[in-house]
């Protein structure tokens, strides 16, 4: 009948079938049809090697010859049924489906199919170490379970962080604290009850901790579907874009989503320059350890200036870094220019980081260095001096 | 003598001398701390906040002291009365409740003590609320810049912001705040007489609170490795009345002059053919093509040569007493001393009457104009400037001749 290694790759085929029928199907066109001749050339090739292995009983000789397998205690059966080959070939299935789909379930297959060899040939070796099954058993463990024990709880435990997380980002924000405060306390007092109650069945114990566990993972799973909260307005810098920093409304060309240098100078949002607030029609500049607002403010020259922008105006606003004005003489033409930065808009009550340097100092520019917010001309400008 | 003599008289010999030399390297670090010419010495605080960790950690060390010794001395009578000499196993007890509670609670006392003290300590040198100055302070390798903001500093008026180096100028009993950054690597500026360290990040803005109580000059050193020539990035900071600020105010606020000096003019023409592409020099305007000077103002661009986007603005130079980070002295060893050891009264007029001709120290200037990577090594060859992303890390050996040396130093020493 059927070996273990033909089933093996009789299934991989059914699977690689199977595959390529659901590829097919959830795909039209000429990249799908690729993806099927690629998942059915995959069949074509486990089915090969199924009658190969099927026809030679796995390259066992003694297990083609009646009596010596009547004889051989090697050769005696295993003595418990054996998962490895469905894993295997589950494994080999998703690295066939992972060859034309997504990268990621390639590599799942990968690490399965690799496991499921591992277990598979220690487990076949052990079997047949001795005649003594329970002297297989013990050197199958021997061999197996320090690898097993710490990725089996290493997988668990992501699994748990994995889903854990997955709660903590679904949750409003101000409710973190209080969930892990109460999910620690909770551990931590089922751990001082079970430790307080040594005559508790284990049973009992291995009961609460699944229930808790599972728990937590359906949580998770649930919440991962549903998605994160909103984290955070993501810092956001308009470069030699004149149209959207002059603007109020959003600009023509205005990337809605830069995150480029202001996200990058992680370290400045916790201790910037200073905070710009628009509020009550009035740019205040409240620069780090400064008591009184400022207006002028002095910045480096050539160096990184971190600034945040916080609108408290009832609608969305913007604001606008006016670098100087510069002139050059360009084929006797002079050619002005005016470089600028600024945030894209904020909404009301929302703050917003931004990010510039002024390579030459204030002298350098026929006009002065400011802040201003488009829109609001009647608005007094902050002047930026650069020494 | 014996195979066997001879070899323990060996061991012997090794014993000792090693025994002399810790004792030696003992010795020279006791005998290190009583020091007199230290100008670093954390330990003679000169402003009210030097003297709050003065306060604090003479009475820390104290504590730390006792406990230590009580520690040593518990552990080396452990150690010699309970050696093993072949003695019987003594009985083996567990748990003294009232002995561990004990040997927990005298510790907590006193990490409480020592801890109300330095949390206050913390706090106070952490206020920036009462500062009646502001200074900009920004590392680079491998000097220190010092920027003055629009403001009224303890009672002056700056109308214009102006820009300094190496050396910080401060009114004297004056709370100032430091807003200090770094434009390319992690610096730590530290002035021991006046205050505790600080990191200058970049991108980051570190208040520090720096007070002196006396006019006069405070050593300091930066005291984060900050690239090869960490050990070369020095700072002074400058104790001055109101008055004596008030004019050294004033005058870093006007721009340079015409050099009348023949040879200084010629040094102008030099400096603003080499020097100017990375120094600015306020005033300093272009040239025409009759020789005289046109409305528009040289504006140095350092950010396209130099990694740190800056070099020191040396419209004053020369009212400062030392030069490249603080390392070498404009001032001849005689006339610094001099100033170092000028009286709180004198001080003040010596400091603001700068580098005269008859006090310059024109050797260390010469050789620094001459081939500065050789006194202070910056990565800034050019065979290196790949390194650095094409930009030099300071300032480059420029090739000069020894005329253009001399007319350009001519040209610096009327910078004041």
């Amino acid at each position: 009948m059927f070996t273990t290694g033909s089933k093996l790759f009789l299934g991989a085929t059914a699977l690689s079938i199977a595959a390529a029928v659901v590829y097919g199907n959830a795909k039209v066109g000429a990249e799908g049809w690729l993806g099927v001749l690629g998942l059915l050339s995959a069949a074509l090739a486990f089915a090969f090697l199924f009658g190969v292995n099927w026809y030679t009983k796995d390259g066992n000789v003694s297990a083609m010859s009646e009596n010596a397998a009547a004889e051989a205690p090697a050769a005696r059966p295993p003595a418990e049924r054996s998962m490895w080959p469905a894993l295997a070939a589950i494994g080999v299935g998703t690295v066939a489906v992972g060859a034309v789909s997504k990268p990621i379930v390639f590599k799942a297959g990968i690490v399965l199919l690799l496991a499921a060899a591992i277990e598979w040939v220690v487990s076949s070796w052990s079997e047949r170490a001795s005649a003594d099954a329970t002297y297989n058993a013990g050197l199958r463990k021997r061999l197996l379970h320090p690898i097993e024990f710490p990725v089996t709880a290493a997988v668990g435990l992501g699994i748990l962080i994995y889903s854990f997380s997955r709660v903590m980002l679904w949750i409003d924000k101000s409710a973190g604290p209080a969930v892990f405060v109460v999910t620690g306390a909770l551990i931590l007092f089922g751990g001082f009850l079970f430790a307080s109650k040594p005559s508790l069945k284990s049973g009992v114990v291995t009961g609460v901790c699944v229930v808790g566990a599972l728990g937590l993972i359906s949580a998770g799973a649930v919440m991962a579907l549903d998605g994160q909260r909103t984290i955070l307005e993501h810092p956001t810098t308009e470069t030699d874009n004149s149209a959207a920093c002059n603007s109020a409304e959003e600009g023509p060309g205005e990337l809605a989503e830069v995150d480029d240098r202001g996200s990058q100078a992680v370290a400045g949002k916790a201790s910037v320059a200073m905070i710009i607030t628009l509020e009550d029609d009035q740019l205040i500049a409240h620069e780090q350890g400064v008591a009184e607002p400022q207006n002028p403010v002095t910045v480096s020259r050539g160096n990184t200036i971190n600034v945040i922008f916080k609108n408290r105006a009832p609608e969305e606003r913007r604001l606008t870094v006016n670098m100087g004005e510069f002139s050059e003489d360009i084929n006797g033409t002079t050619v002005k220019t005016l470089p600028q930065v600024c945030t894209t808009l904020v909404k009301s009550g929302s703050n917003q980081f931004l990010t510039f340097e002024f390579a030459k100092p204030s002298i350098a520019s026929s006009q002065p260095y400011t802040f201003t917010v488009p829109g609001l001309d009647d608005l007094e400008p902050i002047e930026i001096k650069v020494p | 003598m014996s195979g066997v003599d001879q070899s323990v008289s060996t061991v012997r010999s090794v014993k000792q001398r090693s025994a002399i030399g810790l004792a030696g390297i003992a010795a020279a670090m006791l005998l290190g701390g009583c020091a007199q010419d230290a100008p670093q010495d954390t330990f003679k605080p000169a402003g009210p906040n030097a003297q709050r960790i003065q306060n604090l950690q003479w009475p820390v060390f104290l504590v730390a002291g006792i406990v230590g010794l009580i520690v040593f001395a518990t552990i080396i009578y452990v150690v010699i009365r309970f050696r093993d000499r072949g003695q019987e196993m003594p009985e083996q007890t567990h748990g003294r409740p009232a002995l561990e509670i004990t040997l927990t609670i005298i510790p907590a006392i006193i990490l409480i003590a020592v801890g109300i003290p330095t949390v206050s300590t913390v706090f106070s040198l952490a206020k920036t609320s009462d500062t009646q100055c502001v200074v900009n302070v920004t590392g680079q390798q491998w000097w220190w810049e010092y920027e003055y903001p629009v403001q009224t500093c303890g009672g002056v008026e700056i109308a214009e912001p102006l820009v300094t180096s190496g050396e910080l100028v401060i009114p004297t009993k004056t709370p100032v705040l430091l807003r200090i950054t770094s434009n390319d690597v992690i610096h730590s500026y530290w002035i021991p007489k006046l205050n505790g360290k600080r990191d200058a990040v970049p991108g980051r803005i570190h208040p520090l609170r720096m007070e002196a109580d006396h006019p006069g000059i405070y050593a300091g050193q930066c005291t984060e490795f900050c690239g090869l020539s960490h050990a070369r990035m020095r700072m002074d900071a400058v104790g001055l009345t109101t008055d004596d600020f008030s004019t050294w105010v004033a005058n870093q606020l006007q721009p340079a002059e015409k050099p009348t000096d023949e040879k200084a003019l010629r040094g102008e023409d030099t400096f603003r053919a080499q020097c100017s592409r990375c120094h600015q020099v306020n005033g300093l305007m272009e040239e025409n093509a009759d020789g005289t000077n046109s409305e528009k103002p040289i504006i140095a661009s350092p950010d396209l040569y130099i990694v740190s986007g800056n070099a020191p603005n040396l419209t004053h130079l020369m009212t400062r007493t030392t030069f490249a980070g603080a390392t070498w002295d404009l001032l001849t060893d005689e006339c610094r001393t001099k100033l170092h050891d000028a009286s709180p009264e004198e001080f003040g007029a010596l400091y603001l009457g700068g580098v005269t001709p008859e006090c310059f120290n024109e050797a260390e200037l010469r050789s620094w104009i001459r081939n500065a990577p050789a006194m202070k090594p910056m990565f800034s060859s050019e065979a290196d400037k790949d390194l650095s992303g094409g930009k030099y890390r300071g300032m480059p050996n420029l090739n000069l001749t020894d005329d253009q040396i001399d007319e350009i130093i001519a040209y610096l020493l009327e910078r004041k």
